[in-house]
């Protein structure tokens, strides 16, 4: 009974995986042949380090960062406005840490938020940079366009949902949940000699960026990777009788497409941790990391990476989420404790990739729904639109700060009111660098990116959209 | 014989198609042709009312079963509306007084869940208790925020405000919601100033926005029947801009709390009341006209509660607020993906009572249970029909279905580990946006259908597992509740009743439809039953393990997790 039973899960298990539900069989394998040229052309990417792995990890701050007080100007002048529009919600000039971009960058001063020492060292070391003022654009536009309503624009701009869900799939004029990340997996998943444990793995649960057509995150525990359940699988009495009633309940194919539903994301659940348990169980870094769910894990998140032999994997994508940054009201205390903890895991965590020699084969970027407001409301700030992020990685054209940095003074050409600045390069082409980094070929670029060719064209003479990864 | 057996349900299912086509009530989607296990619709009149309460409270026992099978639901629900509120505020006060008067001061955090627990074991008032447990879903605070956590009194105060206006009028509703002191902090609008120009200050455009995203109208304009009205270009028609939120900002400013002196000093740093509404310091509210929603217009000049109570009807007597909300209460009670039709019937009781009176929450709450798409039960067998329950709601069901008792007559379930596992606790949400989105795809079957599963945003390869751990603890462990510091002396304080289960125990198919009643109303697969016996058959020496074993398998299948 039970090989019967195991077979067919097998079959039911690939079945579920190649999305057959609705899809007709000519679109899978038109899918599939898209797939294998997608992985081939991933796989003829020159390696890094002798090996050929590379990992996305995404850093969501969920809640919309105000991110005009993680990068600040600093020259004198610059600061004076900043000063003035920022008001009560200005940091002291003289507590800011400064940072040196290579090149003198565009002649202008900036620090880093006081909390920030580890993202000040990586920048000065050419490990992080930072990209600025980007956000969400269905296509390039000014005020005046956008206050007469002739140009596009995202739908929901200014509220959560909306822009956390754009920030992940990068189409901002449609509701979608496939993310970026979701849609790169799709392609080049074959890569990986390990097709039972997603390429996408999340620290956080459920998201959009990791989800594609024909792929789900896999979802791991911070502290405890991934989680069997408790006495399956064993030899005694009891334990018997329980796996042979989960095998049997999970084999049950039932009409409802809820009900099936949740014995799918139950089946994959004990399946997956089958592997990954074993795989990741011995794997412990000397790198020492905080004891906050961010660091744990990025703690986690360098774990698997360590494994990548074991789970037999070639490209993997990362998700951690750390929700809180909604800061209407007391935005200068917890921004003062969060983009500590954001720093400190980001230096624990590169830190661990060099302990693995993998800081080439790993970049991480920071992502949040969108920055907020440079007037206060008298305790915090309120929801905004184009902002700051920073990469981090080997890899990374590091010591620099890419895209134009806003002047920030009221009345700016950028400025809807308030200090709610256009954004000046879209997350269509700061997500496209990562993409073609990772391995998704020109040619297929517009797949990942619907919208990429409003804002950069693959395969023209500029080989980069922006220019912060190392070609 | 799999194939016979998929074969019977089919012929089944078709004649359920049949019949409700006929009804003219929605519109069966091409899967709906999908093989699987699905059951007779034939349910005895206690599985019926079994399954009502599973819509309607958190959780059926046999008493209340016994009850609608007597009334039936309508006179039940009328029964109900009679109920006396079973109120949180005072039981708490009462625990925090207890704790206070512990030389560690105790566990003053915990006492909001405490009087969560007691009410929702004991109290009477069990659908009134199961709406305001809905609504705390949708008019979301939460004791993430540690300042609310350190005010349980005030959460109290909150959840007995939605208690109080689950039968009372949506208007109201929305204003006391408006008031309280507790979302005040959590969206940020208490101690709101009015513009300064001179200091670059502006209002806070926090509530202003969450109150028509979320409370009230939501993003775009709707039809009667939940749909979204389209433009010329086949668009969607946003309701409101940033310029209108830039606008009622100004309307939520000079809020502070009660119990100061008005002035500037109390304004802005006075003690924080949590339990009595937020007050109006004219002196901080912005005086200037505000424009709001398709021309309406609040003039300069009014006090600044006259403006509130301006702005509130304004939103009320939206159109979209009957299917907005129609849509978000039919989600947390009977399914996930209502038919426009259904939407459209409870939209217009909430327009219309019958007498009338528009935002009447009884006929709302009425016209959603009663509706044919949730008493039907030729809907069971339509693949589509039904939710994936909330993880928390099948925890609380299990307990309330076994009559749990304590010796002590309190239970003061912490809740940490629960939560931690659940990824669900009542005013514990991540953020406003409640648990999980009203949209959520999963990958699969459903989103192939184009249908939603919100439930699914927090079941994961991490949650699905330690779910079933969970409900291994509490069976088998007979870790029913975390109380006291978790030594076995404290949880040994709750227990299940299961002296009938046990008695019928020697009777696999009594204790199995002892069980189907209380937890599946009569909907356990021919399958499943068979997986349950084979596992608890050999177990022949101990009633007890027969019953946990046979509680555990229940509580983790997929009939007890998805209510059709």
């Amino acid at each position: 009974m039970t090989d019967i039973n195991k077979s067919r899960r097998r079959f039911i298990g690939e079945a579920s995986c190649a999305a057959v539900g609705s899809a007709s069989l000519f679109s899978t394998l038109l899918n599939m042949r898209m797939t294998n040229t997608a992985a081939a052309y991933a796989a003829t990417q020159p390696q890094v380090g002798g090996e050929d792995y590379k990992a996305l990890v995404c850093v969501f701050l969920a809640g919309g960062n105000d991110s005009y007080n993680m990068l600040v100007p600093r020259g004198n002048q610059e600061y004076g406005q900043y000063q003035s529009i920022r008001s009560d919600l200005a940091l002291a000039q003289d507590t800011l840490l400064p940072i040196t971009p290579f090149d003198g960058g565009d002649g202008r001063d900036y620090g880093v938020h006081p909390s920030m020492p580890e993202v000040q060292q990586m920048f000065d070391q050419g490990n992080l940079a930072f990209v600025t003022n980007v956000g969400t654009l269905v296509e390039h536009t000014n005020k005046s366009d956008f206050e007469s309503g002739r140009s596009k624009i995202p739908l929901g701009l200014f509220s959560h949902s909306d822009q956390i869900m754009q920030w992940q799939t990068s189409i901002p004029d449609q509701r979608n949940a496939i993310g970026w990340g979701g849609r790169t997996a799709d392609l080049i998943h074959s890569l990986n000699d390990n097709q039972n444990i997603s390429m996408n793995i999340s620290l956080s649960g459920s998201n959009v960026f990791q989800s594609g057509r024909q792929t789900v995150e896999y979802s791991i525990d911070p502290e405890q990777g991934s989680i069997g359940i408790d006495g399956y699988g064993g030899q005694d009495f009891f334990e018997q009788l329980r796996t042979a009633a989960i095998d049997s309940m999970l084999d049950i194919q039932y009409q409802n497409l809820f009900e099936q539903t949740f014995v799918n994301v139950t089946r994959g659940a004990i399946e997956s941790n089958q592997q990954f348990g074993s795989a990741i169980g011995g794997t412990a870094l000397q790198t020492q990391f905080a004891d906050n769910e961010v660091s744990k894990s990025m703690n986690m998140v360098a774990r698997t990476i360590a494994a990548r032999q074991q789970l037999g994997m070639r490209r993997q994508t990362f998700f951690v989420m750390f929700d809180g940054w909604d800061h209407h009201d007391e935005v200068i205390n917890n921004q003062q404790m969060m983009l500590g903890i954001v720093s400190k895991a980001l230096g624990e965590f590169y830190g661990a990739m060099q302990e693995l020699g993998l800081e080439n084969n790993v970049t991480t970027f920071t992502s949040s729904d969108f920055a907020r407001t440079l007037t206060s409301n008298g305790k915090g700030s309120d929801h905004a639109w184009g902002g700051n992020q920073m990469v981090m990685g080997g890899a990374v054209r590091g010591g620099q700060i890419y895209g134009n940095y806003p002047e920030l003074f009221e009345g700016n050409d950028l400025d809807l009111g308030r200090g709610r600045l256009i954004p000046t390069m879209s997350v269509d082409e700061y997500f496209s660098e990562l993409a073609l980094w990772f391995g998704v070929s020109p040619a297929d670029l517009d797949i990942v990116f619907p919208n990429i060719r409003r804002f950069y064209t693959p395969g023209s003479d500029t080989p980069q959209p922006v220019g912060f990864m190392q070609a | 014989m799999k194939i016979q057996l998929n074969r019977r349900h089919f012929l089944k299912l078709t004649g359920a198609v049949g019949a409700a086509t006929a009804l003219g009530l929605h519109n069966m989607p091409a899967h709906a042709q999908a093989v699987g296990v699905s059951r007779s619709i034939d349910l005895t009149l206690e599985q019926q009312a079994s399954r009502f309460l599973t819509q309607a409270t958190l959780g059926p026992n046999p008493t209340l079963i016994n009850e609608v099978a007597l009334l039936g639901p309508e006179a039940w629900i009328e029964a109900q509306f009679n109920q006396p509120i079973g109120l949180l505020q005072p039981v708490v006060e009462q625990f925090i007084e207890e704790e206070e008067a512990k030389e560690d001061e105790g566990e003053l955090n915990a006492t909001f869940s405490w009087g969560w627990w007691q009410q929702a074991m004991t109290s009477p008032d069990v659908l009134r208790q199961r709406v305001a447990f809905a609504l705390s879903e949708i008019f979301v605070i939460s004791q993430q925020a540690e300042e609310l956590a350190d005010m349980p009194a005030g959460v109290a105060n909150y959840y007995d405000m939605l208690l109080r206006n689950s039968f009372g009028n949506f208007r109201d509703l929305l204003m006391e919601v408006s008031l309280h002191p507790t979302m005040g902090f959590y969206l940020s609008h208490v101690r709101n100033r009015k513009t300064n120009i001179a200091e670059n200050r502006f209002p806070d455009e926090n509530y202003a926005r969450e109150i028509m995203q979320l409370f009230s109208i939501g993003l775009f304009e709707l039809n009667q029947d939940g749909t979204q009205k389209l433009d010329a270009d086949g668009n969607p028609i946003p309701t409101y801009g940033n310029e209108e939120i830039t606008e009622l900002a100004k309307v939520f400013t000079g809020l502070t709390y009660a119990g100061g002196n008005i002035n500037h000093e109390e304004f802005l740093y006075g003690e924080p009341n949590a339990t009595e509404p937020m007050v109006m310091f004219e002196f901080e509210h912005e005086i200037s006209d505000k424009k709001l929603l398709n021309g309406f217009t609040i003039f300069a000049g009014q006090t600044g509660m006259k403006d509130i109570q301006d702005a509130v009807d304004h939103l009320f007597n939206h159109d979209n607020v009957g299917p907005f909300m129609g849509h978000k209460l039919i989600q947390r009670l009977v399914k996930s993906n209502p038919s426009p039709a259904y939407i459209s019937r409870v939209a217009a009781a909430f327009n219309d009572n019958g007498q009338g009176v528009r935002g009447d929450m009884k006929a709302m709450i009425k016209a959603i249970l009663i509706d044919p798409e949730a008493r039907d039960t030729s809907f069971m067998n339509d693949p589509t029909h039904g939710m994936l329950r909330e993880p928390f709601v099948r925890y609380v069901h299990l307990l309330r279905a076994l009559e749990t008792q304590s010796t002590t007559g309190t239970f003061k379930n912490n809740g940490y580990y629960t939560h931690h596992v659940l990824k669900q606790y009542p005013m514990n949400s991540p953020s406003v946006f409640n648990f999980f989105l009203p949209a959520h795809q999963p990958l699969g079957p459903v989103a192939d259908a184009g249908l939603v599963a919100p439930e699914f945003q927090i079941t994961t390869s991490v949650s699905a597992v330690t779910g079933i751990n969970f409900m291994n603890a509490v069976t088998f462990g007979q870790y029913v509740m975390e109380v006291g510091d978790g030594d076995d002396e404290d949880e040994m304080t709750i227990s299940f009743d299961i002296a009938e289960a046990e008695s019928i125990s020697g009777n696999l198919d009594a204790l199995i439809d002892y069980l189907d009643l209380l937890l599946t109303y009569g909907t356990l697969s021919d399958e499943m039953r068979q997986v349950i016996k084979n596992a608890i058959e050999p177990l022949d020496e101990e009633p007890m393990y027969r019953v946990f074993g046979a509680l555990y398998l229940f509580t983790i299948s997929p009939e007890y997790a998805v209510m059709k």
